[in-house]
């Protein structure tokens, strides 16, 4: 039965997979498609993150955080933003090819980015104490089993 | 998404406050961030092209938890506390400041991402104010299962 379970789980995961692996480039379209088909995107409303290459109080060079990794001139509503090289900015605006005219930017300072990754490292060996601290994994039963100094208490 | 440390202090405080077995809603907090897996490929510059988006909505989570807590005798249980840990990574996840999108609740049969924008994932208090809360917990669960 557990088998069957995790057969079906994994079968599942992968058509959704595999149905937003084909669908994505319709329903949500990256910037690698966005930028491959251009014209089709002229005059729309895209979104996309990138980190801040340079800024001259009118236009912003951002490197794109995402394929194709390329750099994209953004105007528009960032007039008054206090832009830094490495803030990563997420950009909602029309699309115009070698341009983007920016409606709503949201900027995460450099330094509080970096922070996020910082702040999640410890997280790490203390979810895998917790979890290893109680159970173990059998290889011959591909089960997860009550280390024996926890066998009195049930889960 | 805030950080993982936020994420775990939230499964924590969830499994401490329902009384059952911790380690697995603390996994099950941060079962949803499976699909980080793309930055492996990020780095590896390989167009993933949104394979492992559906890892990071709720039903793809249903089906990682569904097949992890196969993994487990009292396979129902682990479910159950695996699923918890993920609404609480759901829940924090939907008050964070995007342009646009968000998470998709309704995908497959929507790709509508839904989003508070209430806090930036940047934002660090919002880390010290969850240790601290788990501080204060921990301290009055150990008063009170000593009393």
């Amino acid at each position: 039965m557990k088998v069957a379970i995790a057969a079906f789980s994994i079968s599942m995961l992968l058509l959704l997979m595999s149905y937003s692996y084909i669908e994505h480039d319709e329903k949500d379209p990256d910037m690698a498609y966005i930028m491959k088909n251009s014209e089709k995107f002229r005059g729309k409303e895209i979104d996309f993150a990138g980190r801040v290459v340079s800024f001259n109080g009118s236009a912003v060079c951002l490197r794109i955080m995402e394929p194709p990794y390329g750099v994209i001139n953004v105007t528009g509503k960032i007039l008054n933003a206090s832009l830094h090289k490495g803030d990563v900015v997420e950009v909602l605006g029309i699309y115009e090819v070698d341009n983007v005219v920016a409606e709503k930017i949201f900027v995460i300072k450099s330094f509080e980015y970096r922070l996020i990754f910082f702040r999640s490292l410890p997280a790490i060996p203390f979810v895998a104490y917790l979890f290893f601290k109680k159970w173990k994994f059998n290889f011959k039963k591909l089960r997860f089993e009550e280390r024996e100094c926890q066998t009195g208490r049930r889960m | 998404m805030p950080d993982w440390t936020t994420h775990v202090v939230a499964g924590w405080i969830t499994g401490k406050s329902i009384g059952k077995d911790i380690s697995l809603v603390v996994a099950g907090s941060l079962l949803p961030d499976v699909f980080k897996i793309q930055l492996l490929f990020d780095f590896l510059k390989i167009d993933a092209h949104g394979f492992f988006d559906p890892l990071h909505t709720p039903i793809g989570t249903i089906f990682v938890a569904l097949f992890i807590a196969a993994l487990f005798e009292a396979s129902k249980t682990a479910f159950i506390l695996l699923i918890t840990g993920a609404f609480t990574h759901y829940f924090l996840d939907f008050f964070l400041i995007h342009v646009a999108d968000g998470i998709k609740l309704f995908f497959p049969f929507s790709w509508k991402g839904y989003q508070i924008h209430a806090i930036s994932s940047g934002n660090y208090w919002v880390t010290i104010f969850a240790i601290c809360i788990a501080i204060a917990f921990y301290f009055a669960f150990k008063k009170f299962s000593r009393a």
